[in-house]
């Protein structure tokens, strides 16, 4: 067993840390108001080589796999979380080309999308459906060569940006869900105005709307009828760094709350030193931290191994659920910390918390998370832990 | 254009405390970081090999640590390091320092061929003299420009845009040549995970006293007719002289009184 990282995963981090202090901070502010991350700030960060993590050098990443991957996400979100979720639905478009691409497609997008080319998203919420992608009513129908494509996304993360778009539409053909890769921005693809959400501003999500959209049948990701798995697979992944980016949360909302307590004083002497009960909110809030650190990186070592998609998606979800849930109470205790200051944008803890709000509610509710282990756990001979 | 960089490793002094009992710098424990000015200067030539083409070398006199510092620079533009480490040359002041240096300038090309311009950070932040650049510059009895905040590379010159008291000015320099940077209008490059990967693995050849040609009685401390005798942070005198009068010009008066009578102003 080894807790400490290697060379390549403390590289990885110290790198992000890096960017994150150096380029991100500079950019809270405009985030915050434009509610987008500024081509700049992702051109940097592409360039400090964080979107290649996980790829091999031969796609120009650097092949340090999904610990280093989460350590990079988490330095990250602990200064700005918008930034590390538009990151990683990012990687998570990339990693579903890597995972179930032609080689033409591969050598397509990945490349470029490592390098910070563009911006990509995935598409398969809908207003009928979130957690039951099996419900899926955005019609692909097939026309020659191509299909066209009909209907209404939902929350789509970095929609408006110029880049490619991995959407799940029911195709004429199959009467199943096929993914399709194809440019956004283009005839017929519009987008809402962003929805107005408590936290994550900065990466502001959108409805898409479908219009008659034309696509090569060379867009298909996969085969016809093979959407459903690649979507399950493409959402393991992006959950594994969504529990990454909550504990960068955490990470930023204890460093506050330990400062405040260090620094607020109460005649002559510091809050921390004087009040039983703040010492007791800064150790829950450590181990709480610490624990959905260790639990991420376990995760994020269980997901390089994909020889069993079903452990590993039983893996994200009991993760997911746990690190969602304990992300907001952790954040709320150390606003508590902070007292009437937590509540004012003062000392940031409220913009942290306001982030964390939306964990146990995206990529996967906490209860079907939990349900889907449970399922696991109980229906096969795989313990699981 | 063939480049060189001198830096040197300093303490990070935004980390430096000041030990209340003797009044002195504590250094141990603060992180060693690259200077300052020696980044900015780093950070120039590497706009000017992205522009230009060329190889940056980077060069630090120091004991075996300030390796580290070396690859930090690799990181960020550097292509190639050495180091400069010799027990002979410990406790060199500036005027020793940039003999070292200047001679280690001649081994280097050597092997890497004539420089076109030797680059050094305007001065440390530890020592604050400014004088080891200026001072290579004379050793090897080359054209200098100092306070450079950018410059362009030409055949056979540099332009260099210089700070002034006033702004700046525009000179045009042939080279080889020595450039001191100040504070740039642009900051540092990042480091990217694969630099930080490629400076890791990359061997720093360490020159000593026996790999160049110098007199070893212009190093060390031997050579170096001036010696930090003490530092210390000097005692802010809380007491001052309040002047309060009628008004605004009677006031002027009396402080100008107080002034010419301390010889700050020399003009009645």
């Amino acid at each position: 067993m080894e807790f400490k990282l290697n060379e390549l995963q403390q590289m990885a981090q110290d790198t992000a840390r890096e960017i994150a202090t150096k380029e991100v901070a500079k950019y809270i502010d405009i985030i915050e108001e434009t509610r987008s991350v500024p081509k700049e700030l992702f051109g940097a960060i592409a360039d400090a080589g964080i979107l290649g993590i996980p790829f091999t050098e031969e796609l120009g990443g650097i092949d340090a796999g999904y610990i280093a991957m989460v350590c990079a996400y988490e330095e990250i979100a602990k200064v700005c979380p918008s930034v590390s979720v538009s990151l990683l639905v990012c990687v998570s478009f990339l990693e579903a080309v890597k995972n179930y691409g032609t080689k033409e497609q591969i050598e397509k997008y990945v490349p470029a999308g490592i390098q910070g080319d563009f911006r990509g998203s995935l598409a398969f919420t809908e207003p009928g459906t979130g957690s039951d992608p099996k419900q899926i009513q955005t019609t692909a129908k097939k026309d020659g060569e191509y299909y066209v494509l009909n209907g209404t996304k939902r929350f789509i993360t970095n929609a408006t940006y110029e880049g490619p778009i991995l959407l799940f539409a029911r195709d004429s053909e199959t009467q199943s869900i096929t993914a399709f890769v194809f440019d956004k921005l283009g005839e017929g693809y519009s987008t809402s105005t962003p929805w107005d959400a408590v936290g994550m501003r900065g990466s502001a999500i959108y409805d898409v709307f479908l219009d008659n959209v034309r696509v090569h049948e060379s867009c298909i990701l996969g085969r016809p009828g093979d959407g459903f798995p690649i979507l399950l697979g493409t959402v393991a992944h992006s959950k594994v760094a969504l529990c990454a980016t909550f504990v960068g949360t955490m990470a930023a909302c204890y460093e506050l709350a330990v400062k405040y307590a260090k620094e607020k004083m109460h005649r002559d002497k510091s809050i921390g030193l004087k009040f039983p009960s703040i010492q007791l909110k800064i150790a829950q809030i450590a181990a709480k931290l610490e624990s959905a650190r260790l639990l991420t990186r376990r995760l994020a070592e269980e997901s390089d191994d994909r020889s069993n998609i079903e452990h590993m998606k039983a893996w994200v979800g009991m993760v997911k659920a746990y690190v969602s849930d304990i992300s907001v109470e952790t954040n709320l205790l150390a606003m508590n910390v902070l007292g009437a200051y937590g509540v004012t944008d003062e000392y940031r803890v409220e913009r942290f918390l306001r982030d964390s709000l939306i964990a146990p509610h995206i990529e996967g509710v906490s209860d079907l998370q939990r349900i889907i282990a449970g399922s696991y756990i109980l229906g096969t001979d795989d313990p699981l832990v | 254009m063939n480049m060189l960089i001198c830096i040197k490793q300093v303490p990070d002094t935004t980390e430096i405390k000041i030990d209340p009992v003797t009044n002195t710098l504590i250094r141990a424990g603060v992180p060693s970081i690259v200077n300052t000015f020696d980044t900015y200067a780093l950070e120039l030539a590497a706009r000017i090999k992205d522009i230009s083409g060329g190889r940056i070398i980077v060069m630090t006199m120091g004991p075996e640590q300030a390796k580290n510092a070396l690859r930090q620079c690799l990181e960020v533009g550097g292509d190639k390091a050495y180091l400069v480490s010799d027990r002979a040359f410990g406790g060199s002041d500036t005027l020793a320092t940039s003999y070292i240096l200047s001679r280690a300038i001649h081994a280097i090309e050597e092997r890497e061929g004539k420089f076109d311009i030797i680059f050094c950070g305007k001065q440390a932040i530890d020592g604050d003299t400014a004088q080891v650049g200026p001072e290579i510059a004379e050793h090897l009895d080359y054209p200098q420009v100092t306070y450079a905040i950018g410059a362009t590379a030409g055949d056979g010159e540099v332009e260099v845009k210089r700070e002034t008291e006033d702004g700046f000015e525009v000179l045009a320099v042939p080279t080889p040549c020595v450039i001191t940077v100040t504070k740039t209008p642009f900051e540092p490059r990042n480091p990217s995970i694969k630099s930080k990967m490629a400076a890791k693995k990359a061997e720093l050849p360490t020159l000593t006293a026996q790999d160049f040609t110098l007199d070893l009685t212009k190093a060390g401390l031997k050579g170096s007719p001036t010696k930090v005798k003490r530092t210390f942070t000097p005692q802010v005198n809380k007491e001052g002289i309040i002047i309060r009068e009628e008004n605004g010009a009677v006031a002027a008066g009396k402080l100008y009184e107080v002034l010419f009578s301390k010889n700050l102003v020399h003009v009645r």
